[in-house]
C-alpha cells in the first residue's frame, strides 16, 4: 500500500514523538493521524518499543580495577618516555637494520639479491636460521625455514692484517675491493655479522629476549590478546609451527658504500602477548647504472 | 572566558593544571572521576567488554599525552568524551573490518536461529538485546544513541561531543533512532510488544 505524504510527515516524527520531543501541537497531529491509520500505529509502536528498551538499558559497569590498571599504564608509559631500556630497544633495532644492511654489503651469500631472515625469539629456545643456499636471487621472497637448526656459536670478526689494512686505504681500486674482501669475515650465519659497533643481531636478539623488553614491547604495541585466546586464525606473517597473532613491521632505508639498501624488521606476538618472532630483511634498491642480470 | 572563570566552572580544570605539572595523583583523580563514563561510552559503542577496557585505557593515555593541546576554555569532560567516542568508533570500525572478531560472552548471547521465537525471547534479557541490535548499526549511529539514552546527554552536550551542529546531533539521533527500531525489531519482532 503506498504511503502517503501525511503518513511520511507522521512517520519521521516517531521518534522524537516516543522520547517526548515534539511540540504539543505536533503530538496532537500524530495522534489525531494514527487513531486513524493502523499502519502509522505499528511504526509508533515499533518506535515506543525501541525508545522503551533503549531507555531502560542500563550499560554494565566496568571490570573491577580499570581505574587502577589504567592509572598503573600511564605511570608506567610516562617512566617509559625516558627510560635507558626505550633507548636500548631502539639502539637495538638500528643495529639490527645496520647489521642487515652490512651483510647486503658484504656477504658472499647476500651479495646481489632480496634475502631475509626468521630468527624466534621466546619461547623457542632453538633458533630457525635461513638457508643461505636457498636465500638466493630468484628464490620466493617469503623466509626460507630448513629446520629448527641449534644455536651457531658466536663467530669472532677476523682481524685484518696491516697490509690488508694498507690496501684497502692505498691501493688500487681493484686491489682495495679485493682487500676488504678479505678482511671481511665470513660468518657462519647472517645472525653472527657484526655492525660497526661489533654487535651482532644474534646479540640483538638474544637482548630482545628478555622478559622485561618484551614485555615493554608489548605494552606499546598493545596487541589483539583476544584473539589469540578465542583459537582465531594466525595473522598474515605467521610461521609454521610458531603461531602469531599480531605483527608490527617498520621499513627503513640505510646507504652501505655505494648503494642503498632497503631494510625492514618485524615483530609478532603469539596469543599469550609474546614476542615471538622478529624477521628482518634486506634488499638492496636497484643500481640505475647497471643492468639485471 | 578567562582560565579562573573556567576553573571555578569546570571542577576537572584544577586537576587538568596539576597534571600538567607532572602530579601523576592528579591524573589519578581524573581517572577515578571519568573512567565509568568513558568504559560506558565506549562499551556501547564497541560492543564488548574486553575491547572497551583496551580502548578505555588508549583514550586516557592519550589524552596524557595530549593535555598541553587541551583547550583551556572548554570542558575537560567534553573533550575527553570527544576523544573516547574517536578512540571508540575507530575500534569499532577495525573490528568490523574483521571477520574473526571475537564477541565477548554477552554479545555471542545472540538469538539462535534453530530456537523458536518464544524460546530465544526468554533467553534473552533486554539488555542482550540491546547490545545485539546496536552491534547490528553503524557505529557512527552507535555512538549518538550511547551518548543519548546511556550516558543521558541533552542534544546540546552530544553536539559538543560529536563536534558538530545542534541541527546535526539531532538529525543523526533521528537516523540512529530509526535505523535501531528498524533492526530492533526485525530482529525480535514483536517479542515484547506488551508494553
Amino acid at each position: 500500500m503506498p504511503i502517503s505524504d501525511r503518513c511520511s510527515q507522521v512517520r519521521s516524527l516517531l521518534p522524537q514523538l516516543a522520547a517526548g520531543e515534539v511540540t504539543p501541537t505536533q503530538a496532537d497531529a500524530c495522534r489525531i493521524h494514527m487513531a486513524a491509520c493502523a499502519a502509522c500505529r505499528t511504526e509508533s509502536d515499533a518506535a515506543v518499543q525501541a525508545h522503551r528498551v533503549l531507555s531502560a538499558y542500563r550499560p554494565a559497569p566496568p571490570p573491577p580495577g580499570l581505574d587502577r590498571r589504567i592509572c598503573h599504564a600511564a605511570r608506567a608509559t610516562r617512566a617509559r618516555r625516558w627510560s635507558p631500556l626505550r633507548w636500548a630497544h631502539a639502539g637495538g633495532v638500528l643495529a639490527a637494520a645496520a647489521a642487515v644492511a652490512a651483510c647486503v654489503q658484504y656477504s658472499p651469500v647476500f651479495r646481489g639479491g632480496r634475502t631475509e631472515a626468521v630468527a624466534p625469539v621466546a619461547p623457542q629456545s632453538r633458533p630457525i636460521v635461513a638457508s643461505p643456499t636457498k636465500a638466493r636471487v630468484g628464490r620466493p621472497q617469503e623466509p626460507v625455514l630448513d629446520a629448527i637448526a641449534p644455536a651457531a656459536p658466536e663467530t669472532s670478526v677476523v682481524k685484518a692484517s696491516e697490509a690488508s689494512a694498507r690496501s684497502v686505504r692505498y691501493g688500487s681500486p681493484i686491489r682495495r675491493r679485493r682487500a676488504r674482501r678479505a678482511v671481511q669475515p665470513t660468518p657462519a650465519s647472517f645472525m653472527d655479522v657484526r655492525d660497526a659497533s661489533g654487535v651482532s643481531a644474534r646479540q640483538i636478539m638474544a637482548r630482545l629476549r628478555e622478559p622485561s623488553l618484551a614485555a615493554g614491547v608489548n605494552a606499546n604495541a598493545a596487541p589483539d590478546r583476544s584473539a589469540g585466546a578465542a583459537g582465531l586464525r594466525p595473522g598474515r606473517n605467521a610461521v609454521p609451527g610458531h603461531p602469531v597473532y599480531e605483527t608490527q613491521s617498520s621499513e627503513g632505508s640505510v646507504q652501505v658504500g655505494r648503494r642503498r639498501v632497503r631494510t625492514s624488521a618485524e615483530a609478532g606476538w603469539d596469543a599469550q602477548g609474546r614476542l615471538s618472532v622478529i624477521r628482518l630483511g634486506a634488499e638492496p634498491e636497484a643500481d640505475p647504472g647497471r643492468t639485471p642480470k | 572566558m578567562t582560565r579562573t572563570d573556567s576553573a571555578d566552572i569546570d571542577p576537572d580544570q584544577r586537576l587538568v593544571e596539576l597534571v600538567l605539572r607532572g602530579d601523576m595523583d592528579a591524573f589519578d583523580r581524573l581517572v577515578e572521576r571519568h573512567h565509568v563514563f568513558v568504559y560506558n561510552i565506549v562499551h556501547g559503542v564497541v560492543g564488548n567488554a574486553d575491547d572497551a577496557a583496551d580502548v578505555a585505557q588508549e583514550v586516557f593515555l592519550l589524552v596524557l599525552r595530549k593535555l598541553s593541546s587541551f583547550r583551556r576554555g572548554s570542558r575537560f569532560a567534553t573533550w575527553l568524551y570527544r576523544v573516547a567516542v574517536n578512540r571508540a568508533l575507530d575500534r569499532a570500525r577495525t573490528l568490523s573490518r574483521r571477520r574473526w572478531v571475537p564477541f565477548a560472552a554477552e554479545t555471542l548471547n545472540i538469538v539462535d536461529p534453530a530456537m523458536g521465537p518464544e524460546a530465544a525471547a526468554t533467553q534473552q534479557s533486554d539488555a542482550d538485546r540491546v547490545q545485539a541490535a546496536m552491534a547490528e548499526i553503524a557505529p557512527n549511529h552507535r555512538d549518538v544513541l550511547v551518548l543519548k539514552y546511556f550516558q543521558d546527554m541533552s542534544i546540546e552536550e552530544i553536539s559538543e561531543v560529536l563536534g558538530c551542529s545542534h541541527d546535526a546531533a539531532k538529525v543523526r539521533l533521528h537516523r540512529a533512532r530509526l535505523r535501531f527500531r528498524d533492526k530492533y525489531r526485525a530482529m525480535y519482532g514483536d517479542a515484547d510488544a506488551d508494553f
